[in-house]
């Protein structure tokens, strides 16, 4: 009797899964914009997060490649060869995880059969991504990884829209090197992947342009004193900070080197005072702190601006795009109540709109032959300037932008060309004018106060740390055996 | 010889059949959906056969199996960008990289197992998770040694997907044939001794400790034999990814599902796990392992023999087909 009820039990369950089945495929057609096309189109796959810890960045990401997919599509859609091809995008929620990338581009290239592809958000789930990409020769588009890494491993198929790390603090050290000629400037920055790749190449790049770097330490994730690396970099004479990592560590870092009263001229911080409660909760000393940022809604790129220099202009103008990512928020429930459009949305905006001139350009949907275009492109559009590195398919056209807040407000102060005011050199709060005086002669002064304050290592920290992850393991490895052997001998 | 009249020999030479004639089909561009979902099954069909050597003949349940995948996956990451930097691919590399991974995967399960296969039940599937995670940090921290942070990306060798599949169909040959030799040998009625009544099987004659020293290093040879494909083809040596224990409940559910036991029960429970898993994936993404933990629960619940061994109960007159 009970194995009966069991059998009927097991044959219902089946039953139901199959039944199932349609169900599935309803939700599926769903994530797809438009929904349904006539005509020819061509279909661009794209795995984002939807929900996780890149949920938001993941969102704005989507909108923004369907803001610039509804303009083309409304502009006349995308000339091929005498034809014209509708945009469809079809993506996938990966749910911030690097372990589904696979499947998921997987499914994209051989069961929706998508003619390209968007990368996910962030460095790490690109690099999960690209790979797959790569196996099956389809033009992959990164607009949310910023690593320079991925694109040192020889793949032909990835395409960088976003400017990588090695550019973020390309504009601050410009300004420096335009604006302050006595400049002296000390590193002070987080140790993780994004930051210290930052630093890394602006260090190389100081180098290159002559300016003067005094102090450079990294300090461990997490870190709320900031005094030993502050009085250590005061003492060598520095009046220019640029660092930072994340949000809390940029901000102690900036608060504490005001109450210390380091004078300095220019500040730039990485992530944290892109955030508007970064200035609320500073107060006066957030002013005159800038940041590097990829994009920002205020930013002047025109068909005008292209025009003289000599670059084609692509797609809608800055304000038209951002009608349309609201257009995009009032449309799909996917995007509503987003907002502003982050600068994540405009990558991916600006990669869909690089992609489509490729396909012009190369008068066909073909994959290699669309990458071989993308080599000699050459284009402005609202997001920038976009041109590729050939050999890497790393971003070198793009240019990141400086904001710095000036009277409690965000304003662009570099690439000049995009500027709404000019950078805030030795802001009155950071450089009071008694300073002036002390300040002239800085190498004196760093040699008679310059204690040897030994300040903690980021290298030995580290290798405490993976010391004591070693010495756990030998700890656990012993116990195992001697757990072993106690049961053994107990026997 | 009667063994290779059985009908598991016989279904394993019909699957590698298939396999290859998919292989050989999917050289053309529109069969590379075919190749693509046939590779991620002969993969976790070789996932659920390397833990039915222990866990399914032997009786012996290894929580912690993907850390001799997580291995397979290191050693190859060793050989692609330690021992054979700069080359462009060649098959050698992919034979040193599975010798690597199989052998140290062996090694690490025979040390391991000379102490923790003294205890029995739930003590030896604790040690195993302990054992995944101990090699867990160790690959972390070797990483961070080299001023890697991870995931190591490796550099592109330029593979097309016809050349993973193959790297699969290799591995997959040698599993199905060891695994099912396992089985059916002599070892294999040892090994089905211990998991009835140990005590009984020593009494029998069965040297039980060597016997299950032995297919919990067969099992860890196999299942480092499948980090190396995988390592390939994700182009990357990721250790929270390879070594994470969702590998390990994977294999175990694969097993539980199809019937522990028989040969054929872990073929079966690939196949369900991953049709499940490959429509879900897309449709309910975060959500796809909370349907599929019921489903298990259910399926388990319901036929706890597994499906073989359900089909097995249910008509007698398959015994004979369903091994």
């Amino acid at each position: 009797m009970e194995r009966s009820l069991r059998s009927i039990a097991l044959v219902l369950v089946l039953a139901a899964l199959v039944a199932m089945a349609p169900a599935y495929t309803l939700v599926s057609t769903a994530l797809s914009y438009p929904s349904s096309v006539s005509g020819n189109v061509i279909k661009i796959g794209m795995p984002i997060s939807l929900s996780g810890h890149f949920a938001t960045e993941g969102h704005q990401a989507l909108c923004g490649a369907i803001a610039s997919i509804m303009w083309i599509n409304d502009h006349g859609g995308v000339k091929v060869g005498g034809k014209t091809y509708k945009l469809q995008l079809i993506y996938y929620d990966d749910a911030s995880s690097a372990n589904n990338e696979p499947s998921i581009v997987q499914k994209l290239v051989t069961q929706d059969h998508v003619n390209f592809l968007l990368a996910p958000y962030s460095s790490g789930l690109t690099s999960a991504a690209a790979p797959i990409a790569e196996q099956y020769h389809v033009i992959m588009l990164s607009h949310g990884g910023a690593s320079n890494a991925i694109f040192q491993k020889g793949y032909h198929y990835l395409v960088q829209i976003l400017s990588p790390a090695s550019e973020y603090f390309t504009g601050a050290l410009e300004i420096i090197k335009q604006y302050i000629p006595d400049a002296k400037i000390a590193f002070i920055y987080e140790n993780g992947k994004f930051a210290s790749s930052v630093v890394k190449y602006a260090e190389q790049k100081a180098k290159q342009m002559g300016l003067d770097v005094v102090y450079s330490k990294a300090y461990e994730a997490g870190t709320s004193d900031f005094s030993t690396f502050i009085s250590a970099a005061k003492a060598k004479g520095a009046n220019v900070l640029l660092g930072g990592g994340h949000y809390d560590d940029g901000k102690a870092l900036v608060k504490q080197a005001h109450d210390l009263g380091w004078h300095l001229k220019f500040i730039a911080i990485l992530v944290a005072p892109a955030q508007p409660k970064f200035y609320q909760e500073l107060d006066d000393i957030a002013n005159g702190v800038a940041y590097p940022a990829q994009w920002a809604p205020g930013v002047k790129y025109s068909p005008q601006i292209a025009k003289q220099m000599g670059i084609e202009w692509f797609g809608p103008t800055v304000q038209e795009w951002i009608n349309y990512f609201n257009k995009a928020q009032s449309e799909l429930s996917a995007c509503k109540g987003l907002g502003s459009p982050a600068y994540q949305a405009a990558e991916a905006g600006a990669a869909i709109l690089f992609l489509v001139k490729a396909i012009e350009t190369a008068g066909t949907l073909d994959n290699a032959k669309v990458r071989q275009a993308m080599n000699n492109l050459d284009i402005m559009t609202f997001f920038g300037r976009l041109k590729i590195d050939p050999n890497t398919g790393l971003q070198i056209g793009h240019k990141m932008i400086i904001a710095q807040w000036q009277n409690g407000k965000q304003v662009i102060v570099w690439p000049p060309e995009v500027a709404q005011a000019k950078p805030l050199i030795a802001p009155p709060n950071w450089w009071p004018s008694s300073a002036k005086t002390t300040s002239t002669s800085p190498a004196t002064h760093a040699a008679s106060t310059s204690s040897p304050t030994p300040s903690p290592s980021p290298t030995t920290t580290t290798k405490k740390t993976s010391k004591a992850v070693l010495w756990g393991t030998v700890i656990v490895i012993i116990i195992i055996i001697i757990v072993g052997v106690w049961l053994a001998v107990r026997k | 010889m009667r063994m290779l009249k059985r009908p598991g020999f016989i279904a394993s030479i019909v699957l590698i059949l298939i396999y290859l004639v998919i292989g050989i089909a999917g050289q053309e561009g529109h069969l590379l959906s075919i190749i693509g979902n046939a590779m991620d099954t002969m993969m976790y069909i070789g996932w659920a056969l390397a833990l039915a050597v222990i866990m399914s003949y032997a009786g012996y349940v290894s929580f912690g199996h993907a850390v001799f995948v997580g291995i397979g996956a290191w050693m190859t990451a060793v050989t692609i960008e330690s021992i054979m930097p700069s080359h462009p691919f060649t098959i050698s590399m992919f034979i040193v990289a599975l010798l690597l991974g199989a052998g140290v995967a062996a090694l690490v399960a025979y040390a391991v197992g000379w102490v923790v296969l003294r205890l029995r039940g739930a003590y030896f599937a604790i040690a195993t998770i302990g054992l995944d995670y101990v090699v867990l940090y160790l690959a972390i921290y070797t990483l961070s040694r080299a001023g890697i942070s991870p995931p190591l990306l490796f550099r592109n060798l330029s593979l097309t997907v016809q050349s993973f599949y193959w790297m699969h169909f290799t591995v997959f040959v040698i599993t199905l044939l060891v695994v099912y030799y396992i089985k059916a040998s002599r070892f294999g009625f040892g090994l089905a001794a211990i998991r009835e009544d140990e005590e009984a099987a020593e009494v029998m004659g069965v040297d039980t400790f060597k016997y299950k020293l032995m297919a919990f290093t067969l099992s860890a040879l196999i299942a480092g034999m499948w980090g190396v494909p995988l390592a390939f083809r994700h182009a990357k040596f990721d250790p929270q990814d390879v070594f994470s224990l969702l590998n390990s409940v994977i294999m175990i559910v694969e097993n539980t599902v199809g019937g522990l036991g028989t040969f054929l029960g872990p073929i079966v429970g690939a196949y369900i796990y991953y049709g499940l898993y490959w429509s879900l994936l897309t449709k309910i993404a975060q959500a796809s392992f909370v349907v599929l933990g019921p489903l298990i629960v259910i399926i388990i619940a319901l036929v706890p023999e597994g499906l073989v061994g359900w089909l097995r109960e249910k008509f007698p007159r398959l015994r004979k087909a369903l091994e």
